[in-house]
């Protein structure tokens, strides 16, 4: 078959050629074309002819031919162009046969780098008439500009024996014609397009962390002539300018893996330059996307854990984390170094295994703490969770330790009280009560248990004590209570004497109070009183609980045999208006009691 | 006239060695006279006894008599004549019932005091102060007539007033300010 093939184009060709090479001129110079018949060269996309491209792109041509209603068997065509700009995409077998012709492939193969040829006889009748497509054939756009791929059908084409022709039958011979109509193809290549999808590889960091990066997939590459060789050159450095080592594979892969962030504060940034040659010009883009990892867990921020002095605060970690990909019991919580305050200051930290500082699951941390403080206490203690894989989150707790509304109490009233009968007296808790800290005085309730003829009044930290009318007498007993929280702190008792002012037959003999010109606090109580052994004077201070009553004895002034007198003092001078009962009793010289005698002297 | 006035050369350095000789003297006596260290300490002691004697006076009305009988004893040990110093521990005696010592001091007092004295730490200590607390002080010892005298001389009358009367006469006294 082959052979027959091979016999029947040669004997056409050669009875072709030899016709030609005779009538040469007369064919190209008498005319001997076809009337109508047409060869185009023209897009397999859009059937035009003038073809727009971009550098690297692929451009699919077919020979379109028209030889009306006269059946042709063969066809010869050879094409030139320019190689600075087209490249024949195969140039070993650079024509596909076409749909027009059943027949053998005579020639298809490049002549040299700028001439293709290629030509076909028609193996078995009945022989194709009107249009169709004798071949396609595949270019490259090489360089920008136009470039035109153009049939050859000028004479001296004819000499090389590259020129194009196809044959007619006239009664029942085939010859040999040109075309009447040659139109080739006109194709504008633009400069090749190369693009990283930029937002895309940064989208697919954000929502694959970890997984390798197919760079590839984000170049955007007009005129791909096949699977064009993309250049990925890659620099990476951490959020300190320190370079960072980043792998990629042979198939473009980045391999993110290794150095994926640990934490949501950081980030790689990596430098991507994307080249790609294509013919003598080379395409460039770059980008920078930074790797970060979305699967870290985040702790929320902690509220200010506040509790007072023995009692017990406790957070629950769970609720101050998050994490898209692991369940709150895979997280593990970890203490970093205890502050050494919270030692000193005795803060017991349960639930946490101190020696590694692993808090237990479920993880909550309780506080207690049963040290006095003075006043709010600080600590701040570094939290850090991580996950199954390694990712971690820190943050720092505050905890603050209140003291109690009071540390240490301390309520001495008077022991003793004297006052006058009818008159009220009061007494101002703040200065019997000794209280850390200071301000915490106004949270204690107090309570008082009154006497039988001595009503209490509590308010506003002022004791009220006012003895029931004209009742005279000694000892009562009242008790003063400091309650905090319905809870009995401190208690104290005053033993509450009343009495009547001494009247004046109550001064049987005289009693004088002689003050220090200098020292004001201090006092000679002078008694006239002959045939006197022994006296004693009995000292009392109404209303001053400071001042105790004090007996002194008297003695006898010297060379005098009726003058007594004592030293008495007072801490302090007395203020005006505070008054002084003297009363002093003794034995006469028959060792008789002699009637008392008393005095109140008001300063 | 010129030939008057015209001197040698000579004659005038003569002169200028005996005023500079005479210039040096001076100074040199006048350096012997002075102690500028002794000024100064004296100046300073001056100073640290008006401050104590000031004290003293608050440290009475706060009742702190022992500090302030260390203060006055220590101005008195500087300057056994100063009049405040010695009614001040003159009342801290009579306080303390040490009499005699009292009237030790109210008498060196009374002595030094002017008659118009009045107390650097109590604007209500003055003379007649003196002469309540040599009245107390007899009193108490039982010198009634040289109490008498002391109260005589505060109040500007001849009394002689019993043990009884004198009492409640000093009784008042002391209540008042003199």
């Amino acid at each position: 078959m082959k052979t027959y093939l091979r016999y029947l184009f040669f004997l056409q060709f050669d009875c072709i050629k030899w016709l030609l090479g005779v009538c040469l001129v007369p064919i190209m110079f008498l005319g001997l074309t076809a009337d109508a018949a047409k060869i185009e060269l023209r897009s397999q996309k859009t059937q035009r002819n003038e073809i727009v491209v971009q550098q690297g792109d692929i451009i699919s041509l077919e020979v379109f031919i028209d030889v009306g209603q006269v059946p042709s068997s063969a066809a010869e065509i050879y094409l030139s162009f320019e190689p600075d700009k087209l490249r024949v995409k195969d140039p070993v077998i650079p024509f596909d046969q076409g749909d027009f012709h059943n027949g053998n492939v005579a020639l298809n193969k490049s002549i040299n780098n700028h001439e293709v040829g290629f030509a076909i006889v028609s193996n078995a009748l009945p022989y194709p008439k009107g249009t169709g497509v004798i071949a396609q054939i595949r270019f490259v756009a090489v360089a920008e500009g136009t470039a035109e791929v153009k049939f050859n059908v000028k004479p001296e084409d004819w000499d090389r024996g590259k020129y194009t022709f196809f044959t007619q039958f006239n009664k029942g011979q085939a010859e040999p014609k040109s075309f009447k109509d040659v139109v080739g193809a006109k194709i504008q290549v633009k400069k090749t397009l190369l693009q990283i999808d930029k937002f895309g590889l940064q989208r697919f960091v954000y929502d694959n962390p970890g997984d390798n990066i197919n760079l590839d997939d984000f170049a955007i590459v007009s005129g791909s002539e096949g699977k064009p060789i993309l250049n990925w050159a890659i620099d990476a450095e951490d959020k300190f300018g320190r370079p960072v080592e980043i792998d990629k594979n042979g198939a473009n892969q980045l391999i993110i893996r290794p150095v994926l962030p640990k934490t949501r504060e950081d980030e790689i940034k990596v430098a991507l330059r994307l080249s790609l040659k294509v013919g003598d010009s080379l395409a460039v883009d770059s980008t920078i996307i930074y790797v970060v990892n979305q699967d870290v867990p985040i702790i929320k921020a902690f509220p200010e854990l506040r509790f007072r002095i023995g009692a017990e605060g406790i957070i629950l970690l769970d609720n101050y984390v998050q994490d898209e990909d692991n369940k709150n019991a895979e997280l593990r919580w970890e203490v970093e170094q205890l502050p050494v305050e919270l030692k000193v200051a005795g803060v017991s930290l349960d639930k946490v295994d101190r020696s590694k500082g692993i808090v237990d699951n479920p993880p909550r941390l309780a506080f207690r703490t049963g040290n006095p403080i003075n006043s709010e206490q600080h600590f701040d203690i570094n939290l850090k969770v991580t996950d199954p894989d390694g990712n971690y989150d820190t943050a720092t707790m505050r905890i603050v330790v209140e003291p109690l509304p009071f540390v240490r109490i301390d309520l001495v009233m008077p022991s003793e009280l004297t006052l006058l009968r009818n008159e009220e007296h009061k007494l101002e808790l703040a200065r019997y009560t000794d209280i850390e800290p200071k301000a915490a005085i106004d949270e204690i309730v107090w309570d008082v248990l009154p006497s039988e003829h001595i009503d209490v009044l509590v308010k506003n930290l002022v004791v009220v004590l006012r003895p029931q009318q004209d009742w005279v007498g000694s000892a009562e007993k009242i008790v003063i209570r400091a309650i905090f929280e319905g809870k009995k702190i401190d208690e104290s008792s005053i033993n509450v004497t009343v009495f009547d002012l001494p009247e004046e037959q109550t001064r049987t003999f005289p009693i004088m109070l002689i003050r220090n010109p200098i020292v004001k606090n201090e006092f000679k109580v002078i008694a006239v009183l002959s045939d006197v052994s022994e006296m004693t004077a009995a000292f009392v201070i109404p209303e001053v609980p400071d001042v105790l009553p004090q007996t002194v004895s008297l003695k006898k002034i010297a060379s005098s045999r009726e003058v007594w007198f004592c030293r008495y003092s007072l801490s302090k001078p007395p203020i005006k208006g505070q008054k002084l009962i003297v009363s002093i009793v003794g034995k006469d010289t028959r060792n008789q009691n002699i009637p008392p005698s008393t005095n109140v002297f008001e300063f | 006239m010129c030939l008057n006035f015209k001197m040698n050369s000579n004659h005038i350095k003569v002169m200028c060695l005996r005023f500079l000789a005479v210039v040096v003297c001076m100074c040199l006596l006048s350096c012997g006279d002075r102690d500028f260290d002794n000024t100064l300490t004296v100046t300073e002691e001056f100073v640290d006894q008006t401050d104590s004697i000031k004290k003293v006076g608050l440290l009475i009305e706060e009742g702190d008599v022992d500090e302030a009988f260390d203060l006055m004893s220590n101005v008195l040990s500087e300057d056994p004549s100063n009049v405040d110093a010695n009614v001040t521990l003159a009342g801290i005696y009579l306080a303390r019932d040490q009499f005699t010592k009292a009237l030790d001091v109210a008498n060196r007092a009374f002595a030094n005091a002017s008659q118009d004295y009045v107390s650097s730490f109590n604007p209500h200590v003055n003379k007649k102060t003196i002469h309540l607390i040599l009245a107390q002080t007899y009193y108490y010892i039982g010198d009634f007539n040289r109490s008498n005298d002391q109260v005589r001389q505060i109040i500007n009358k001849n009394v002689n007033l019993t043990p009884e009367a004198l009492g409640m006469e000093l009784e008042r006294l002391a209540r008042k300010d003199l």
